[in-house]
């Protein structure tokens, strides 16, 4: 199961960034040739959010983001366990009122146009909850591989392990 | 003070409009003996205007300097401002945006979507075509890759011109100019100086084919949560103020064809009459084929 | 704002990810704002999204872990051994040239450092450069595209300030080549001391030399490709990246015949995760950004530094190094955005060039994305290789002094910035 979302995810996400390049480029292209697209470009913005959030999901289980370690690098293992902790849980509720609000915002203005191409802008807020929620599933699934683990963090890299290479 | 309104614009404070907005802020604190304050964000400090618009829809004491085509989304009939060859000069267009019919939109939006037009005469001047050939009827018009805002309002109105619309973001317009990624553009003469664009293009062909109105839009609840002298205030300040940035625009016109000549541009008066036909039939397309008549009809009086 | 920077020092200092500091601190504003709704938080994160020069960023990202996969990084690393390995530092230098040929092509420091951690940090770590020399090499050369056109950050500042962006670009040449060689000096110097590449002290024969270069031809072009494209017509500056993708991939398949399923998969795999490390930091950022405009900051903080001053060189001089303090917290953008309109009068009515002023504001706001606490290009770069922050503070310094040496040469010879738009504009 968590496979089966990984691999999902993946391809969502390379799909769209893939999308977004042929998007950009293709209108370059046409505009070249005085055909412009009109909605192209705008397609390619409207989904950027989307591809930063699923980015971010997947970084986070690779916990790839970055922090500054200077300070609690030099706590025993459990400590810093304990801080992390702490963090993820101060992070999950920050990202459940983000998602709250989130929700809100996008349900009171489905009138708003997208640029101009006919699209509610809705379909760009929303991709900030639906993240916030991804985001979450992301840091639960690292918090209880951590509590399960003896050596392994939830936001840091073990700086002791071999970095395990890109799971699709 | 009591109440502050935050006022976002996307001009830049050399604008001939910001000195309305300047003018507005001032006359407020002083008709309001300081229990109303104002507070200027210029270049879209605050976000892009749907952001502001947005903001103001959630309740936030904000207002925001918008065109008709943004708010067509929450009140179709606002669309019709942006439409071609409505109205001509600040004085034709005042009439419509100053009209009992205009104050009808204005409640109706309030009401429907949260959003409390505070005055809409704010003229920002005729958008022109910017090229590097010269312009005199719509034929010439033909394979030239024309920067226009991507709304149908626009783009059918450039391609009903004969030229091929092109959307960009205005950020990108100088250098798609300089490097022929475009032919052209179509904007209004502080904003050509204000770009820069004169460096970047040869001739202006005054078509005037769509007439820039655009007004202050700020939050109803807010709005409404104010004692009622000052919502009177704050609506009769800003119809003035309105006046002010558009004689204070017209007032800059000749100055700016000036530094445009000065800069080596080619500024020409061209016969309207074969685009206005041209463009007849962007109305019907987009619904607003019975207003057109009665608009231009309130607008020539 | 006291509130929101201690929120933000903690959590950072906790451990906590960049981007959750940066969220939870602009947050902060959002809780405790009487008159602005919760909401609106969220919808300043949507709003980062909708830039389109920051389109740019996953191109660049995704177009350097392509060239990875297409061999071009290797064979481009072949004929720069070939070209530069008799001399100190040779990698870095190529760094550095590679920013300098990629000024002419990118608008972004970060998307350059972000593709030059992919294409050309592998390589150095690889031969033996210490992490945090390597990421600071790329971090800091990456400043040369920001002052050598097409820039962003220019085109904003010229846009907002109302100064001729012509005049702006035909400014900025001089400064980036400069830029350019005293960044090679400090490389120089550094790498001396260090032993690194000094491995054949002959230079290459001339039959060798060609034959690498044939062998990197497609890489080689690449950059020339790039600026054809954009001077042709083709693409804007910011679009230019989805040619640079378009482009790995054909050079892989049909030039080099290496690319497969599995590359190109790779590739995706790791440009997914850097797009997603990279852009939350900057989608974070949207709230803080919003919460500093809101409260006035930047006006504050002008009042406060020019409250009693009346030389004009002293006057000059605060406002660098307040642009400086302030580029070392916030985004080079946002400080374009909210300190341009307001600096331009004032450096106007002290009788210096605003052109002259724009590049050196544009250097010293984008260098503060290179330094600490706050610089997205160090995070970018850092996180990309792996690198200790520590390390690269410490590695950074000597190419911080030489660009601190030239923002204060072009300071006090304003022809330097000035003789090619004067020439070109008269
Ligand atoms: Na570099
Ligand atoms: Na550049």
């Amino acid at each position: 199961m968590p496979q089966l979302y990984r691999r999902a995810e993946f391809a969502v996400g390379a799909t769209i960034l893939a999308v977004i390049t042929g998007l950009v480029f293709v209108a370059a292209v046409m505009r070249f040739f005085g055909q412009p697209l009109i909605w192209s470009v705008d397609m390619a913005q409207l989904l950027f959010i989307w591809l930063c959030f699923i980015g971010a999901t997947r970084a986070l289980r690779e916990r790839a983001h970055l922090g500054v370690d200077l300070l609690i690098r030099f706590l025993p293992f459990a400590a810093r366990r304990w801080v992390e902790t702490v963090i993820a849980l101060a992070t999950l509720v920050f990202l459940g009122i983000l998602a709250w609000q989130g929700y809100g915002l996008t349900m009171m203005n489905l009138e708003r146009q997208f640029g101009d191409s006919g699209l509610s802008y809705a379909w760009v807020t929303i991709a900030v909850p639906v993240g916030c929620v991804l985001l979450s599933v992301a840091i639960v699934r690292n918090l209880v591989q951590s509590w399960r683990s003896a050596d392994e963090l939830i936001f840091a890299r073990n700086p002791v392990r071999e970095t395990a290479p890109s799971e699709l | 003070q009591e109440h502050t309104l935050n006022i976002n614009t996307a001009l830049a404070e050399s604008d001939p409009l910001y000195a309305g907005l300047e003018a507005m802020r001032d006359n407020v604190a002083e008709a309001s003996d300081g229990r109303l304050a104002i507070v200027l964000y210029p270049n879209s400090q605050l976000g892009p205007d749907e952001d502001v618009l947005e903001q103001a829809r959630a309740g936030a004491p904000v207002a925001v300097v918008v065109d008709g085509g943004r708010l067509a989304a929450y009140q179709d009939e606002f669309g019709v401002l942006g439409a071609p060859f409505l109205a001509s000069g600040y004085d034709g267009i005042r009439k419509v945006v100053t009209s009992d019919m205009f104050e009808g939109w204005v409640d109706e939006m309030a009401e429907g979507a949260g959003l409390q037009v505070l005055s809409f005469n704010w003229w920002q001047g005729e958008r022109h075509l910017l090229t590097n050939v010269p312009v005199e009827e719509p034929a010439d018009l033909d394979g030239i890759r024309m920067r226009t805002p991507g709304a149908p309002v626009w783009t059918g109105t450039i391609s009903a011109m004969g030229a091929t619309p092109t959307p960009l973001p205005w950020g990108e317009v100088y250098s798609a100019l300089s490097s022929n990624v475009i032919d052209g553009a179509e904007a209004q003469m502080p904003a050509i100086v204000g770009a820069n664009l004169q460096e970047v293009i040869s001739h202006v062909t005054k078509t005037g084919h769509i007439n820039l109105i655009t007004g202050l839009v700020t939050s109803a609840g807010w709005f409404d949560s104010l004692p009622e002298d000052l919502q009177t205030i704050l609506r009769d300040e800003a119809l003035e103020a309105g006046d002010i940035a558009s004689y204070g625009t017209r007032d800059s016109l000749a100055e700016i064809e000036e530094q445009l000549t000065e800069a080596g541009v080619t500024v020409s008066e061209v016969d309207t009459a074969p685009f206005r036909e041209a463009t007849a039939g962007v109305y019907d397309d987009l619904g607003y084929g019975d207003l057109r008549d009665e608009l231009r009809a309130m607008a020539e009086e | 704002m006291g509130l929101i920077s201690v929120v933000f020092l903690v959590l950072l200092l906790i451990g906590a990810p960049v981007a959750i500091a940066i969220g939870m601190a602009g947050f902060t504003f959002f809780l405790t704002s009487p008159v602005m709704p919760l909401s609106i938080g969220v919808q300043k994160i949507a709003t980062v999204s909708q830039s389109f020069p920051l389109l740019a960023v996953p191109f660049f990202v995704l177009a350097g872990h392509l060239m990875n996969e297409s061999d071009i990084t290797d064979r481009l690393f072949r004929f720069s051994r070939v070209a530069v390995s008799w001399m100190t530092g040779g990698l870095a230098q190529v760094s550095i040239i590679l920013s300098t040929l990629m000024g002419g092509v990118s608008g972004s420091a970060v998307a350059d450092a972000a593709m030059q951690s992919r294409v050309v940090g592998p390589q150095m770590i690889a031969q033996g450069y210490a992490r945090g020399y390597t990421a600071a090499v790329i971090a800091l050369s990456s400043l040369i595209t920001a002052t050598i056109p097409p820039s962003i950050g220019l085109i904003l500042y010229g846009y907002v300030g109302q100064v001729s962006i012509g005049r702006l670009f035909m400014a900025g040449i001089v400064p980036g080549v400069l830029m350019m060689l005293f960044l090679m000096v400090a490389a120089w110097a550094v790498a001396k001391r260090r032993g690194y590449g000094v491995a054949s002290p002959e230079p290459p024969e001339p039959g060798a030399l060609g034959r690498a270069a044939w062998d990197a031809k497609w890489a080689l072009l690449f950059p020339v490709l790039l600026i054809v494209s954009i001077r042709g017509g083709v693409f804007t500056p910011s679009e230019v990246g989805a040619f640079a993708v378009v482009y790995a991939l054909l050079v892989g398949t049909v030039g080099h015949r290496v690319m497969t399923w599995e590359r190109v998969t790779r590739a995706f795999a790791f440009a997914l995760s850097d797009i997603g490390m990279i852009m939350l930091i900057i989608l974070m950022s949207g709230m803080l950004g919003f919460a500093i405009i809101f409260l006035r900051v930047p006006q504050e903080v002008a009042d406060l530094l020019l409250g009693g001053l009346s030389n004009p060189l002293v006057i000059i001089a605060v406002i660098l190094i307040g642009l400086f303090l302030a580029g070392l917290f916030i985004e080079s953008t946002i400080l374009v955005l909210l300190l341009t309109p307001i600096l331009v009068p004032v450096v106007r009515d002290v009788g210096v060039d605003p052109v002259h002023f724009g590049i050196l504001m544009m250097s010293i706001v984008t260098l503060g994305g290179m330094t600490p606490p706050v610089g997205v290009a160090m995070f970018t770069v850092c996180s990309l290789l792996d690198t200790p922050i520590e390390d690269y503070i410490r590695d950074s310094l000597p190419f911080f002094v030489a660009i601190v040496t030239l923002i204060l040469v072009l300071l006090f010879f304003p022809g330097l910035t000035l003789f090619l738009p004067n020439l070109m504009f008269g």
